[in-house]
């Protein structure tokens, strides 16, 4: 009788220390609303205009997939069509899909395991896992659905169900670098004749068609539009494109960055493949679902990693799971394998610098919202949307032209031109832009002054360095020109002693033609005497 | 080569550590680490024939997109993305010192208390600028920065000697802390500084009446 009491008073205070933890990371989420970042706002409007109009367009009535994932932007446009201004709704699911793809990974190592990992491995893993997904989660965007997904696919693939190919498709359509899983798991299911190819084929393919018709037919394409500017935007060098790849926390403005870089980066790389190569291998070991999942996600990650390198991809912070939570997948499954505390300790120590950084967003979540990493991008978006909403009352028929289109679109309700061309295809027959005379540098995407003055845009909102060109070419004359703060009185005080040394980016700058300035003028002093 | 065991075969230690070396060799390859640019002497500067050290306490980028180097030829700034760098110099410290191939030397007696910055700079890239600032304030500080040049870089080397009238002539000249250096426009940049010369310590302005 004592012992069942016990027991249920571990069951219970379990239970209450997972409810404190899921609990506290959802008002994580809530408090880092006012700090999404400039993508989240991307989806926002499209999920908002498909919740309104029916079509998932980011400009009403232009057939242009600006979303690159139309599952979380119809999971978000059922989200608006709920509570139209509920972006902390959307935060707090998003915490709650990233809580459940943390019970997800708990679950695969516990198959792999073949028994129920103790609650401190079960911690760890879900702590490594949370670590790792926060800045997509907490930026709402689609990647921790679509590792959600793949969690579960994974589930199915170890206990040899097709039905796993349903949701590794699913999970390719969330995210589309995910579908590199689809194809590890599908050829070593060919290789090891786990299940019947046929069946496999029918599950994804039933996962994957309502989307891509749904797709074809509101688009007319299934290629996100992201896939086809970036590649015509960006030109990065192969050092930025791998330096990139890495948490920020291991980057450093000292000298030994760059031997810090290439020391994590393999670190990354003895995480994921150091449990395969310590596996004696025979064909009875790879039936072995712990085997499976090493090959599929080692496999996995790393070729979602070298994929970004040789395409000399931009990696944002939300894209950097979906490989880091596939390697370090693949170093749990080895310690709960071989269930030693060191093996523990030791990816602890890995994933340090994923912890560091969810220990500055919890700090940030508790009053201090300048300790968050992404906090002057955060605060930039936040002015913008106040500025761009400003705008849109004034000037709500006008055409607004703008180099980042989240913030700027969420604020202004009418029609927004995209000079990164992500919303607007044309801007890219524009690209290349020359450097230093139109652009900073090969990475960086402003507002093409050729684009501007075949459109002449009623409104042009963009930081100081997107506008450059356009403000010392002639057509400056036909706008008036305003400047305003980069972040709201209350962020520049938290600023504070932030490293921004430069007056000209703490601006951003605003074109307003001079015929509906005059107009609005007119409008404001109606009735004045002269 | 391989090990094998009773269930199977396994990879053996030895392939398997230097199958990671090479995988940090060939990181190493992508990100440029080689030894010069480990060598604690690289953020030095010679002044006066003491060996100062640099640190770099910001740049506009926290990626790997900028090197700084002190070679033979001075200090390299390369690069890109750049729209300022903010140097501190450390104390001395009693490493080897790397002279320069050109030694070079300020034409006229500075007058310590009026000319605060002297350097010599060049670019390989036309149309650069750069300008020159002194902080008063801690490394980070966004604050009391005093704009005292601003050159256009060439391909040969140019001498650059700035004075600036400070604010407070009757008090003591508060010591600069911190130089800013900004190349403009932000784009590639591979430029050499040399023999800048920083006053760390205070100066006691000569304030005896005419």
């Amino acid at each position: 009788m004592n012992r069942d009491f016990a027991l249920r008073l571990g069951r219970a205070g379990a239970f209450g220390v997972v409810a404190c933890v899921a609990a506290a990371w959802v008002a994580l989420h809530v408090a880092l609303v006012p700090y999404l970042v400039e993508d989240s706002y991307i989806h926002f409007r499209v999920a908002q205009n498909l919740a309104t109009t029916g079509h998932p367009y980011f400009n009403v009535g232009s057939a242009v997939k600006t979303s690159s994932s139309t599952p979380w932007t119809v999971l978000l446009a059922s989200l608006f069509a709920l509570w139209p201004s509920g972006v902390s709704l959307i935060a707090a699911v998003s915490a709650c899909i990233s809580l459940a793809g943390a019970a997800a990974w708990v679950a695969l190592l516990n198959i792999a395991a073949a028994r129920r990992l103790a609650p401190w491995q079960s911690g760890v893993a879900c702590v490594v896992y949370l670590a790792i997904v926060e800045p997509a989660s907490v930026a709402a965007m689609e990647t921790g659905l679509g590792l959600l997904l793949a969690s579960v696919g994974l589930g199915y693939y170890t206990k040899r169900d097709a039905k796993a190919f349903l949701w590794l498709a699913l999970a390719a359509m969330v995210r589309v670098e995910l579908s590199l899983l689809s194809v590890a798991c599908g050829a070593l299911s060919f290789f090891t004749r786990a299940m019947p190819w046929k069946r496999c084929l029918l599950w994804a393919i039933s996962g994957l068609a309502p989307f891509c018709i749904f797709d074809y037919f509101q688009y007319g394409s299934l290629v996100p539009q992201a896939f086809v500017a970036k590649r015509i935007l960006h030109e990065l060098p192969l050092v930025t494109a791998f330096s990139l790849l890495l948490p920020e926390a291991v980057s450093s403005e000292f000298f030994f960055r760059s031997a810090a870089y290439s020391a994590y980066a393999t670190v990354c790389v003895i995480v994921a493949t150091l449990p395969l190569a310590r596996l004696a291998w025979s064909r009875r070991v790879l039936e072995q679902p712990a085997t499976q999942l090493l090959l599929v996600s080692s496999a996995t990650g790393l070729g979602i990693a070298l994929t970004y390198v040789a395409s000399h991809g931009l990696v944002f912070p939300w894209y950097r799971p979906l490989y880091f939570s596939l390697l370090f997948l693949s170093g749990l499954v080895g310690a709960a394998v071989s269930a030693r505390p060191l093996a523990y300790l030791a990816l602890l120590t890995c994933a340090a610098p994923f912890l560091y950084e969810l220990g500055a967003s919890a700090t940030a979540a508790v009053g201090y919202p300048q300790a968050a990493r992404h906090f002057l991008e955060g605060a930039r978006a936040k002015r913008t949307v106040a500025i761009a909403a400003d705008l849109y009352q004034k000037y709500p028929r006008a055409v607004m032209m703008t180099s980042e289109i989240g913030a700027v679109g969420f604020g202004f309700r009418g029609r927004v031109e995209d000079g990164a061309g992500l919303a607007t295809p044309r801007a890219l027959s524009y690209y290349p832009l020359e450097v230093p005379s139109e652009r900073y540098n090969a990475a960086d995407a402003p507002v093409p002054r050729r684009f501007l003055k075949d459109l002449r845009p009623g409104l042009v909102i963009a930081v100081d360095r997107h506008l450059d060109a356009v403000l010392s070419d002639p057509i400056r004359a036909d706008y008036v020109h305003l400047r305003r703060r980069l972040y709201d009185a209350e962020d520049d005080a938290r600023r504070g002693s932030e490293l921004l040394l430069w007056d000209d980016v703490r601006w951003l700058d605003v074109l307003i033609r001079k015929d509906l300035w005059d107009a609005q003028q007119r409008e404001e002093h109606a009735g004045w005497s002269p | 080569m391989v090990a094998v065991s009773k269930t199977g075969h396994r990879l053996g230690s030895g392939w398997l550590i230097g199958s990671y070396v090479a995988v940090f060799v060939g990181f190493s390859s992508i990100v440029h680490v080689n030894l010069a640019r480990l060598s604690p002497v690289q953020d030095a500067l010679q002044v006066d024939g003491r060996t100062h050290r640099l640190v770099v306490t910001h740049q506009d980028t926290s990626a790997a997109r900028f090197w700084m180097e002190h070679d033979r030829r001075g200090l390299h700034f390369r690069g890109h993305a750049l729209r300022g760098l903010q140097l501190t110099v450390e104390a001395p410290r009693a490493e080897r010192s790397c002279e320069l191939e050109v030694p070079h030397r300020h034409s006229p007696e500075i007058k310590a208390q009026r000319l605060v910055l002297a350097f010599a700079a060049k670019s390989a890239i036309a149309d650069g600028r750069l300008l020159a600032s002194l902080g008063t304030q801690p490394p980070g500080s966004t604050d009391g920065f005093y704009r005292v040049s601003e050159v256009k870089l060439e391909p040969d080397w140019r001498e650059v000697r700035a004075e600036v009238t400070l604010f407070q002539p009757m008090g003591p000249v508060t010591p600069f802390r911190t130089i800013l250096f900004e190349f403009k426009p932000a784009n590639e940049i591979d430029a050499w500084l040399r023999e800048p010369r920083f006053l760390t310590e205070a100066v006691e302005p000569d304030i005896t009446p005419p």
